[in-house]
C-alpha cells in the first residue's frame, strides 16, 4: 500500500499554522486563531514560538518543538 | 479515498503513477521553470513538491483538507529538517551500544534533567566524531538545560563521564556523590576555552577553579581548546602568563586542531 510522508519546509511554517487556525502573536508565540489569548502547547505543556515549531501530532493540538531535547523524547516513543 | 489519492486527484496525477513517496509543502517557489501550477513531480523520486504561493486558491484550500487529514489519521506532520534529525535518532537510538551502557550507568545514580542533558549530549558527540556541524544541538541543550547543560555536554564530548565519573563512582560512592554536584555545576574539573575568551579569562577561570578543586581534593584541571584559534589563545596563555602556569606540572595533548592541557595540582 502507498504511504507517503508530508512534511513542509521552514518558509511555509505559517501558511502551515494558518491551516491549522493558528495564529502567531506579537511575541511570536503560536496561538488559536479564534481565541489568540489561548497559547498552543507542546505534550509537556510549553509554550512554543514559531521558530521552535517542529511540527504537529494527535488532531493539530499538541505541537511539537524542533529542538533535540524535544526530538529525542519523540523518538522514543515511537 | 486516502489522502495520497486525493492529492493526486486534485492535481490530476494519475493513479498509477509512480509511488509517490514524499510530499513537501513550500511557501516559496523561486520561480522555478517546473512550479508554474504550484506543484512539480519528481516521478524518478517519488516526491511532490507543493509551491503554495503560486497555488490555486481552491487547490491551496485541497491541500489544507489534506493536511488536516493526513494529521488527523495520526500522522505527525513535521518541518522537513525535523523530520531529518528525527529520523536521525531513530538509527542512532538503535545502533547506539556503549553509549546506552553509559546511560545505563548513570541513570539511577544523577538527576533526571541530568540525565536527559546527558542522552543529548551523547548523541551530539557522535555527531561531532563524525565532523559534522553541532552549533544547534549544542545550543538546543543550552536552552533547555542551561549553564549545567552547557557542562555536561563539554563533559560529555570530552569523555569525562566514562574516563572519570564512571571510575570515580566505581571506587568510591561517597567520593562521587560528593564531588558530582561540583563537577557539572561548575565544571571544575575542565575548562573549555571558547571563542570568547581572552587569556585574562581563562586564566580567572583556572584560578577559580583552583580554588574549588583544592577544597575537594581534586588533583587535576585539564584545559580544553577545539579550532586554531582557541588552540592558539590557549598556547599563547600558557607562554604569556608563566607567572601563573608555570607554576604547575603540565601535560599537553596537541593533535587535529584540539588542545588539551594537564595542570597536575599538588
Amino acid at each position: 500500500m502507498e504511504k507517503a510522508v508530508i512534511t513542509f519546509s521552514n518558509d511555509a511554517k505559517k501558511e502551515i499554522l494558518d491551516f491549522l487556525d493558528k495564529d502567531i502573536n506579537r511575541e511570536g508565540l503560536i496561538v488559536e486563531k479564534q481565541n489568540p489569548t489561548q497559547k498552543a502547547l507542546t505534550s509537556d505543556g510549553q509554550e512554543i514560538s514559531i521558530d521552535e515549531f517542529g511540527g504537529v501530532k494527535k488532531g493539530s493540538e499538541v505541537f511539537i518543538k524542533n529542538d533535540l531535547i524535544s526530538l529525542m523524547r519523540l523518538s522514543k516513543e515511537e | 479515498m486516502s489522502f495520497l489519492d486525493k492529492l493526486k486527484a486534485l492535481f490530476n496525477i494519475e493513479l498509477n503513477a509512480p509511488l509517490i513517496n514524499y510530499v513537501n509543502i513550500r511557501e516559496n517557489s523561486n520561480n522555478q521553470q517546473n512550479s508554474k501550477d504550484g506543484f512539480y513531480h519528481d516521478k524518478d523520486n517519488g516526491k511532490v513538491e507543493l509551491y503554495l504561493d503560486t497555488l490555486p486558491t481552491d487547490k491551496k484550500q485541497g491541500v489544507k483538507e489534506i493536511v488536516k487529514e493526513y494529521i488527523g489519521e495520526g500522522n505527525k506532520l513535521l518541518e522537513e529538517n525535523t523530520l531529518k534529525l528525527l529520523y536521525k535518532l531513530h538509527v542512532y537510538n538503535k545502533e547506539k551500544k556503549e553509549d546506552a551502557q553509559v546511560l545505563n550507568f548513570f541513570k539511577p545514580i544523577i538527576p533526571p534533567n541530568d540525565f536527559e542533558a546527558l542522552e543529548a549530549s551523547l548523541y551530539l558527540r557522535q555527531v561531532f566524531s563524525r565532523r559534522e556541524d553541532v552549533n544547534k544541538l549544542k545550543r538546543d541543550i543550552r536552552k533547555r538545560f542551561g549553564d549545567r547543560g552547557n557542562n555536561i555536554a563539554n563533559l560529555c564530548t570530552a569523555g569525562y563521564f566514562e574516563q572519570f565519573l564512571m571510575p570515580l563512582y566505581n571506587s568510591s560512592k561517597e567520593k562521587f556523590n560528593e564531588l558530582y554536584e561540583i563537577i557539572v555545576s561548575k565544571s571544575v574539573v575542565a575548562l573549555f576555552v571558547h571563542s570568547l575568551m581572552n587569556q585574562d579569562d581563562i586564566t580567572r577561570e583556572i584560578s577559580n577553579r583552583l580554588q574549588i578543586s583544592s577544597k575537594y581534593g581534586i588533583k587535576f584541571i585539564h584545559i580544553h581548546g577545539i579550532g586554531t584559534a582557541n588552540v592558539d589563545k590557549i598556547k599563547e596563555c600558557l607562554e604569556e602568563q608563566k607567572n601563573f602556569f608555570g607554576f604547575f606540572p603540565k601535560e599537553i595533548y596537541e593533535k587535529d586542531n584540539i588542545i588539551i592541557v594537564e595542570l597536575l595540582l599538588k
